[in-house]
């Protein structure tokens, strides 16, 4: 009896160790990906990216001096 | 009959038994030998390899990341049809068959690598044909989302994963991380087993890193470079831009003529030059200092000309012949003959000492590889040298020495390192810690002369300034034009016409928040000079930085904020019918006006800056003169 609960017991240890190693390999793949999808978007989020998307697809101008309101005041040092 | 079948059934089940008692005792019974022979059979040992840690931003977007890779190579001797694998393979992975084939024969090897980091399509495909011979190592590739930004500061990984230039070389021994070796027990299919609890442990990382840089910024000053570059047919232009407060660096880039618009190589730090006039912040600085002068101390400017032994000290333009100047106008028209009789005064000693406490002809500290030192010349100095040196010549310095001085001009005073890195994180911790760095505070003016030179750099950049054009709107700009002649590295000497145009100031100037330090080497276009080519440079950065950055404009004009020059007595300027009329060149059409306040004489200017053309000519007796016209440039 006592050794046929020793060999169930290590078969279905054996079977959770099969078990883990697969989820965790699918974990590390998982994490992998993330990884390549965070990469992926910082690529898509980079200022050049975002600068040709702008200029190219949505035709936006760069920004020039004249568009810029600038509101500087005369009201002496007291307002620093 | 019947004896000797229950015999022979006895003997059996003895038998039986036997090997039931000998299973259970293998089984249950521990064993050091057995445990020898199953460990032999049935452990391997793994070295898990640390995936190398990233980098980040300053506001957290990725500049750099390891993805894993694939790695091919191939076993020689057992390799199946190395003909038919070697055209498949370079069909897959667009080499050449004599490439691939020769490494398949070669003789005598059981190792040789095909292809370095495939990515997992590849390795998938190739995995599928199931070619004996054919084998994988799985290793980590760097990857930069963002092509060649900040190229030049990121440095590179080489393909064995060790850092080869800048941080990823400054930081490699962090950043790689330590390899994890395994002990795992397996089946005989090669799964792990699961008391073999190491074979769930994640792959170890190396830090992550939080830079300085500013990746919008960084990309703005490298697509600005590259324009001034080309606009000015320059050999180089570089800018670096520092905080204040942290002395972290949020940009920092130099564009080359034969980069082909690669920012790669970061010249700043590692190349040294003569970088003219911005010194004579620091002459001026260090003669406050110490009390010999006032910024309404008058400087004898000798008609423009210093004789000095055999040479002769010019100002950058032979217009310039001013008689004297007030210690404001020596910085505000950069005048070289001011300056060394400023450096006169601090002698060589003096200014040798000021000059490193501003941090020159020593390393900055920055967190980089590299770093060069500068030169400052040992005592004693020929009287030549130190004039030489009171405006920037005759010495080198790294553009981020230049940078880091007026840093500490700007936080009144207090002299900080450069740094590139914000803060680390270790593997699997959610906080960043911040890098703190080793240097001490260091005072290098008193608050009172910090202020006093804030307001004297501001007057460099007023109207009639030779900084004029690196104004930003809605903001007082301090600094410091420069025109730094070339060395000719053909033999002694400079060269002709080639210069090293440069700005170098911080901004808003009552409450500075950012350094920064730009600089044009060898324009060949029609501007040439530091206040043509890098006052404007410095402008379109700074402007680009108050909106980025979201600075709110400054609530001081730039009148009331000169106005804290204290002047010199007006009626030292002022001019009489018994006199003759000076020579104006140089001066402001403001000091004209101050001049000829008390006659009755029609000024008519035309232009802005300084006066070039008079008339009538200086030496005309003033009782002649009813009208003065003036021609400013």
């Amino acid at each position: 009896m006592t050794l046929f609960l020793i060999v169930f017991v290590q078969t279905h240890q054996r079977n959770a160790g099969y078990q883990f190693a697969k989820k965790s390999k699918e974990l590390r793949d998982l994490k992998e990906q993330a990884q390549i999808l965070n990469i992926q978007l910082a690529r898509q989020l980079g200022p050049s990216k975002i600068q040709s998307l702008a200029t190219g697809r949505l035709a936006l101008k760069k920004v020039k001096e004249s568009q810029v309101i600038y509101l500087s005041g005369d009201v002496g040092e007291g307002a620093q | 009959m019947k004896n000797r079948i229950v015999f022979i059934f006895g003997i059996f089940s003895l038998l039986w038994m036997a090997v039931l008692v000998r299973a259970a005792w293998i089984q249950l019974i521990p064993d050091s030998r057995l445990d020898k022979i199953k460990s032999q059979h049935f452990q391997t040992h793994l070295k898990l390899q640390s995936r190398r840690g990233s980098l980040y931003d300053r506001n957290g977007r990725e500049l750099a990341s390891s993805v894993t890779s694939y790695s091919l190579f191939v076993d020689p001797a057992i390799i199946e049809r190395p003909s038919s694998t070697a055209r498949k393979l370079s069909k897959a992975l667009n080499l050449k068959v004599n490439e691939v084939l020769p490494k398949m024969t070669a003789e005598n090897r059981r190792f040789s690598w095909i292809a370095r980091h495939l990515n997992k399509e590849q390795a998938d495909l190739i995995k599928s044909w199931k070619i004996r011979g054919l084998s994988f190592v799985e290793e980590f590739r760097r990857v930069y989302p963002n092509g060649d930004l900040a190229a030049g500061i990121l440095g590179q990984v080489g393909t064995e994963g060790h850092g080869l230039e800048g941080l990823e070389l400054q930081y490699d021994s962090e950043l790689k991380g330590e390899d994890q070796k395994l002990t795992l027990r397996r089946d005989a299919r090669g799964r792990p087993l699961l008391l073999s609890g190491a074979a769930f442990v994640d792959r170890p990382e190396g830090h992550e890193l939080r830079l300085t840089i500013d990746m919008d910024v960084q990309h703005y000053v490298e697509e600005i470079l590259l324009k001034y570059l080309r606009e000015n047919y320059a050999d180089q232009t570089f800018a670096v831009i520092v905080e204040v407060a942290s002395g972290e660096v949020l940009a920092m880039a130099s564009q080359e003529a034969d980069s082909n618009g690669r920012a790669q190589k970061v010249s700043l730090v590692s190349d040294t030059f003569e970088p003219g006039s911005v010194i004579k912040t620091f002459t001026i600085a260090e003669a406050l200092e110490n009390s010999l002068i006032a910024p309404n101390t008058r400087i004898n400017t000798l008609n423009g000309q210093m004789r000095i032994g055999r040479r002769l000290i010019r100002e950058a333009s032979s217009d310039h012949r001013w008689d004297s100047l007030t210690v404001n106008d020596v910085l505000a028209f950069s005048s070289n003959v001011g300056s060394t009789q400023i450096g006169f005064m601090l002698k060589d000693t003096g200014l040798r000492k000021g000059l490193i406490n501003f941090g020159f002809g020593a390393r900055t500290g920055i967190d980089f590889p590299g770093e060069a030192r500068g030169k400052l010349h040992q005592l004693p100095w020929r009287q030549h040298l130190l004039s030489n040196v009171s405006f920037g010549h005759g010495m080198t310095a790294t553009a981020l020495q230049v940078a880091n001085a007026y840093a500490t001009i700007a936080r009144d005073g207090v002299a900080l390192p450069l740094r590139l890195v914000q803060a680390k994180r270790e593997f699997g911790n959610q906080d960043w810690v911040k890098n703190e760095s080793d240097g001490k505070l260091n005072r290098v003016l008193s608050e009172k002369t910090a202020h006093a030179m804030r307001v004297l750099l501001a007057g460099v950049t007023a109207e009639g300034g030779t900084g004029a054009a690196a104004k930003i709107p809605g903001f007082v700009v301090a600094g410091k034009t420069g025109t730094a002649q070339k060395v000719n590295p053909k033999g002694g000497g400079y060269m002709a016409d080639a210069y090293l145009s440069s700005f170098a100031g911080f901004f808003p100037a009552h409450a500075p928040q950012y350094v920064v330090y730009v600089g044009v080497d060898y324009p060949k276009g029609k501007k040439k000079y530091g206040s043509q080519v890098a006052a404007p440079l410095f402008s379109e950065i700074g402007q680009y930085i108050a909106r980025s950055q979201g600075l709110t404009p400054s609530t001081v004009s730039e009148k009331n904020y000169l106005a804290k020059i204290v002047r010199e007595p007006q009626q030292l300027d002022l001019l009489t019918r018994e006199d003759e009329l000076p020579n104006l060149t140089g001066k402001s059409l403001r000091t004209v006006l101050r001049m000829v306040k008390d006659l009755d004489i029609n000024v008519r200017a035309r232009g802005t800056g300084t006066v070039e053309i008079m008339f009538p000519e200086a030496g005309t007796p003033m009782a002649e003169v009813k009208e003065l016209r003036l021609i400013l440039k």
